[in-house]
């Protein structure tokens, strides 16, 4: 990660004096970021770079600084230390450049009641020296029925779908989505995730804010999780959650009550807990421990009348971590 | 400037979408104007000239104090101004799109509430077209200045439309607006040079009655257009695009400056 970072402000550097040059790797990059809300820090040091054609997701509590740090990077809030550049430019500096090479969709935007979709679409594309095909993105977020039609008068899941079609207007190099799906129904949700999967094969960068930890485990290539201003991790979805040890779950339900200290003899087992009558086991091979466990409630002469295996998920390194953090 | 062209057009028609916003806009306006001409004037061509700069003062106050500042601060609250804030359209001209449409709305109301006076109650202008429209266009400018102030101090919909009515029906009894300012006690008649509708009554008055010439009125003008420079620079530096930023209360002291140019003219007329 630390490397990356540096490669990237290298590549920065080495290229010519030549505004328009942008670094090879990194669309976004942020260095040590800080942001005071008078003296309570709101972003307190972050790092990380969003690297081109990735879906980047940043991860958090309410609060965590998501929003703050998202809100630089577009050029709405101004920051008290640190560096930022989006393709190649500084969002302090030249807000109008980069302004004009990202799309932001936002959670609590809105358009003016009386104003139709086509209309808001073309009107917004004027804004920009470049601009996407209107009636194919009304096509793409099949809005062709809702057109003509005013945007008091679409659904929650229309308007959020013509949110991101915005900032689809200038054919942006990076797309911003402030948790693009917070407050969907489960279909008006897949809709929006077909959608990102649309646009991460069209070759856009994307930073995606959530808390949903499904939907970043199902669309980020790497996932940075937030907390009090900080970043306390930054990497593959997968890869994060093999570091909670990529524990398994085993939990199970038998006839008659065991000791937990007999559990705890299994091999392959590293910890029992018991919880509501049934026993969970945490272990680090969930095959080999299970063959194990069938084995000694065989032995025991019990029966087995219940029995779950899950992975550990991201939300459990999610919980790990900011626990760990908040000191809970 | 294309941007802003568009942006000011597509706001434009967006207003003359909105049947409630053309309703207080037009057809309010109009149907008091009919009203006031036949009760008070009794359809005499002599009083409707008098009436005419109480009904288009009251008009450019509601255009500016509910039209562009509880729009804007609609605007704000339910986020399409932000949304606005992340395209490369400087905020500047965001906000000075919604003013200018709402400007030639207001414009268009005044000049057909004179058509009307003209074509019904054979309203006379006295004085010249270009010293008529000077003084309503520096009248219209002071208003929206005034209401850009509310929507820069105002909290949400609710305090805007709050502060809009406790400004407006003061300003409309005690400027001039509603009745002359002969009818008032002697102190108040000293007291009504603090508020701004009594400059745009006073100068539409005089124009429209006696016919003057610009250079009679300049004081009004003056007044008008100071209170246009001071507000609008006051209402940009306080103005916020996002409805989660409080405004400090020391700022809002600021606004201490639009009343302090009331204060100074009315000391001025009080010499």
């Amino acid at each position: 990660m630390k490397i990356a970072l540096i490669e990237s402000v290298i590549t920065l550097n080495s290229t010519k004096p030549d505004f328009t040059a942008k670094p090879a790797h990194a669309a976004v990059v942020v260095q040590n970021l800080r942001k005071f809300y008078g003296k309570v820090p709101a972003v307190d040091g972050v790092s990380f770079e969003v690297r081109q054609g990735e879906v980047f997701g940043l991860l958090g509590p309410n609060g965590a600084g998501k929003t703050t740090t998202v809100e630089i990077i577009e050029g709405l809030l101004s920051r008290d230390e640190g560096a930022v550049t989006v393709c190649g430019y500084d969002p302090a500096a030249d807000a109008g450049e980069v302004k004009q090479r990202i799309g932001v969709a936002l959670q609590a935007t809105a358009l003016p009641d009386k104003i139709e979709v086509r209309e808001a679409l073309r009107l917004f594309a004027s804004f920009y020296r470049r601009r996407a095909d209107i009636d194919e993105l009304i096509a793409a977020f099949s809005l062709e029925d809702k057109a003509r039609s005013r945007f008091e008068t679409l659904s929650g899941g229309q308007q959020r779908r013509l949110a991101v079609a915005l900032a689809l207007v200038n054919d942006p190099e990076v797309i911003i989505m402030d948790e693009p799906t917070t407050g969907l129904d489960v279909q008006a949700r897949l809709e929006v995730h077909t959608q990102i999967e649309r646009l991460k094969k069209l070759g856009k960068t994307i930073i995606l804010t959530t808390h949903y930890i499904e939907e970043a485990e199902k669309l980020c290539d790497r996932v940075a999780i937030m907390n009090h201003g900080r970043l306390i991790a930054l990497d593959e979805p997968r890869t994060l959650v093999s570091q909670a040890r990529g524990r398994a779950r085993i939990e199970f339900r038998i006839t008659a009550p065991v000791q937990i200290t007999d559990l705890r003899q299994i091999p392959f087992v590293e910890s029992v807990a018991e919880k509501h009558g049934a026993y969970v086991l945490l272990c680090a091979d969930a095959t080999r421990a299970l063959v194990e466990l069938v084995k000694w409630i065989e032995r025991e002469r019990l029966e087995l009348e219940d029995l779950h295996v899950t992975r550990s998920t991201l939300e459990d390194v999610f919980i790990k971590l900011t626990r760990r953090k908040t000191g809970e | 400037m294309k941007a802003w062209i568009n942006n000011t057009v597509m706001s434009l028609k967006l207003t003359l979408r909105d049947r409630q916003a053309l309703f207080w806009i037009y057809v309010f306006p109009v149907f008091f104007l009919f009203l006031f001409a036949t009760v008070f004037a009794g359809g005499s061509e002599k009083a409707i000239g008098g009436l005419m700069s109480g009904l288009l003062t009251i008009s450019a106050m509601s255009v500016g104090f509910f039209g562009l500042s509880v729009g804007l601060v609609v605007a704000r609250e339910r986020g399409v101004l932000r949304r606005y804030q992340l395209t490369p359209l400087k905020p500047w001209m965001v906000v000075s799109g919604e003013v200018a449409a709402n400007f030639a709305v207001l414009l268009s109301t005044l000049l057909l509430q004179l058509l009307l006076a003209k074509i019904f109650y054979g309203l006379t202008i006295e004085g010249s077209i270009v010293s008529l429209i000077v003084t309503l266009g520096l009248g219209a400018c002071a208003f929206l200045a005034l209401g850009f102030v509310i929507a820069s101090v105002a909290e949400n919909v609710k305090t805007a439309q709050i502060s809009a009515n406790m400004l407006f029906f003061p300003l409309m009894f005690l400027g001039g607006a509603a009745f002359p300012v002969q009818l008032l006690p002697p102190l108040m008649k000293k007291l009504s040079w603090l508020f701004p509708t009594r400059y745009l009554v006073e100068g539409l008055h005089r124009v429209i009655v006696e016919g003057a010439r610009l250079e009679a009125i300049v004081t009004n003008l003056t007044v008008l257009a100071l209170t246009t420079v001071v507000a609008a620079f006051i209402a940009a530096k306080l103005f916020r695009w996002d409805a989660r930023e409080r405004l400090p209360v020391a700022k809002k002291a600021w606004v201490a400056a639009v009343l302090l140019v009331f204060v100074v003219a009315a000391l001025w007329h009080a010499q």
